[in-house]
């Protein structure tokens, strides 16, 4: 059995790397000859990005998406086209969000069944939203009750919880407040009892404690500012896990760089 | 050097994690201390606000008042601050209208949850109570974090589509009237009844029947209350306004922020007006000029980027935006003295 996972998904707020660690992280199982790809979920596809990184990527398009998921459902392609065109429908979609990442998750699933080779790098997005996400399977359970949602919902439960299926991984900053709300975060999905343990894991980037350690500086030689940084970093990353700041400019750069790391966590 | 006129209202956008609710406080702290009455508002489902003001965690969008002692400042002198709970809001509209019963369900609930769909309307219907109680000079108000801050002003497009004619087809199917008493189906109703019906039909396969039910009931009941949300959406139009609010972009350079800059920039002009302020948060430049280390060493390669990065966006941002505000990092691991400190920065 491979020692991978089939599915990673990287979440934490905006502004902490969620994205480049994503897509190291494709990088990384890719250059381990993995049968891998990289989703965006429900942001805006970079795909200037992907094609600068080369990048293996599942595009999957939230409207398209669930046209052809409902089509599935409903064995009629025509059918879901029509639905998916009134304007009920599309309100349904626009005031619920948390259906459309469930249709999403749904389609990244059959993606996995239909591939047993296959392994997903999801890259949510900001912290409220993944938690809405897994939130939204139990209560669309309890919205729902029947139908062939909640029949998906149950499956996907089933599959997420098999042995070395998943693993979430929070990325945070090393300050206090970056630290608290992705400890909150962890807290909440871990506390999702009706759904599928979530093997979370929270993972410190950009750190400073790191980045002088690899390049061999000495503390002392910092300036003031650097060194109240590395204070701080002290105080609050203690065991978690931490990734180096990368001394590089452009995104494209610093996931080449950081690919690499990414070993340590998969 | 930039002025920044004293508006009603005060808007604060960005993407997450670019420091947006200790900047908008900072406005809050800035303003007060110059002795006008402030409001501030702050949707973020993070509770950024709660942490940094240490407020009691509770979800009922109560206003708090603030005293300016806990800065060191004159404690006579005090801001509010509220954060927001689009329930609490539902709640004030479902009471205007009579409508608390069918307001109950289960998918209204869920849809005035944080990330529930309905917080950019909500805000903005909050912000218009706010000021039509006239209670404030001005009304700062820190916008949920959405893909883009463009989210929020799209927001209104839902609302809109939303309220428009579909919904009444199947109201009418159903033989439910938005104006109270049910209606008798007429001939145009058994018409279009075909359609609707199929619709409905496969609706239920997909999502169970019930769901069916409990949706159009949730749909109806906002039905009713729809004059609160179309009245708001007038007031977002007037936001756009120059002579009426200020708006403020926040980014920063921390990570990799440029191609987020650009992004607020292309969206921004649609509704640009000369009191558009573009937040460069978290700058290191001066921390940057003062450090000397040897050439040729790991630490000047450190140095060398963070400047890169740093000018890059500083370029990037003077070409585009007319007003740049840039704000130096505070070196300061308390929540409170960053605020402090950005309050200072809008000061000078």
């Amino acid at each position: 059995m491979s020692a991978y996972k089939r599915l990673y998904i990287f979440t934490g707020k905006g502004g902490v790397g969620k994205t480049s660690l994503a897509m190291a992280m494709t990088k990384y199982l890719e250059s381990q000859g993995q049968n891998v790809k990289y989703n965006s979920f429900y942001q805006q596809p970079e795909r200037s990005l992907w094609k600068e990184l080369d990048l293996p990527v599942l595009d999957i398009e939230l409207n398209s998406s669930a046209e052809t998921y409902i089509g599935r459902k409903l064995k009629s392609t025509t059918i879901a086209s029509w639905i998916m065109k009134t304007h009920f429908f599309k309100s349904l979609f626009q005031m619920i969000p948390g259906l459309g990442h469930m249709i999403l998750l749904g389609n990244i699933l059959d993606e996995l069944e239909k591939d047993p080779t296959l392994t997903i790098v999801l890259d949510s997005p900001a912290s409220g939203h993944a938690l809405t996400m897994f939130e939204s399977s139990s209560n669309f359970k309890k919205i729902f009750r029947a139908g062939l949602i909640v029949k998906d919902i149950e499956k996907m439960h089933k599959f997420l919880a098999k042995p070395n299926h998943l693993k979430t991984l929070i990325v945070t900053l090393a300050n206090e407040l970056a630290m608290n709300e992705a400890q909150d975060l962890k807290k909440e999905l871990d506390a999702n009892t009706t759904g599928p343990d979530l093997k979370v894991e929270i993972i410190v980037n950009d750190s400073f404690i790191r980045y002088i350690k690899e390049n061999k500086i000495n503390e002392i030689d910092l300036p003031d500012f650097l060194k109240n940084r590395i204070e701080l970093e002290k105080n609050i990353i203690g065991i978690t896990p931490a990734l180096p700041h990368i001394d590089q400019d452009g995104q494209t750069a610093i996931i080449k760089k950081i690919t690499p790391y990414m070993e340590a966590i998969v | 050097m930039i002025k920044i006129p004293h508006k009603k209202v005060e808007l604060f956008c960005g993407t997450g994690g670019v420091g947006k609710t200790t900047v908008a406080t900072g406005r809050a702290l800035h303003l007060a201390s110059q002795g006008r009455k402030v409001l501030l508002i702050t949707i973020d489902p993070a509770k950024r606000l709660k942490q940094i003001l240490n407020l009691p965690d509770v979800d009922d969008g109560a206003v708090n008042t603030i005293n300016l002692g806990m800065f060191d400042q004159d404690p006579k002198l005090s801001f509010d601050a509220m954060l927001m709970s689009p329930g609490a809001t539902l709640k004030r509209i479902a009471a205007e209208k009579g409508l608390e019963e069918e307001f109950e369900s289960n998918i209204i609930k869920t849809l005035s949850r944080p990330y529930g769909g309905m917080n950019e309307i909500m805000s903005i219907i909050e912000v218009q109570h706010q000021l039509e109680r006239n209670v404030y000079d001005t009304i700062i108000l820190d916008t949920p974090p959405g893909k883009h801050f463009i989210d929020f002003l799209e927001s209104s497009e839902k609302i809109k589509n939303f309220f428009d004619h579909s919904f009444l087809e199947i109201f009418e199917y159903l033989g439910k009237s938005i104006h109270g008493k049910a209606k008798s189906k007429n001939i145009f109703t058994l018409m279009i009844s075909t359609g609707v019906k199929k619709l409905l039909s496969y609706l239920e396969d997909v999502t169970g029947a019930d769901f069916v039910r409990e949706f159009i009931d949730a749909v109806l009941a906002l039905y009713k209350s729809r004059e609160s949300f179309l009245h708001a959406l007038d007031f977002q139009a007037q936001l756009k306004e120059e002579s009426f609010s200020n708006w403020f972009l926040v980014t920063s350079v921390e990570q990799q922020k440029i191609n987020e800059a650009q992004g607020l920039k292309d969206q921004a002009e649609n509704f640009i007006h000369n009191d558009l302020f573009l937040v460069i948060n978290k700058c290191l430049t001066p921390y940057l000029d003062a450090w000397q280390p040897e050439s040729n060493s790991p630490l000047s390669a450190l140095k060398n980027t963070m400047v890169t990065r740093e000018a890059r966006l500083s370029e990037f941002a003077s070409k585009n935006f007319r007003n740049v505000l840039k704000f130096h990092e505070i070196n300061n691991p308390s929540p409170l003295e960053h605020v402090k400190g950005l309050a200072l920065q809008f000061k000078a």
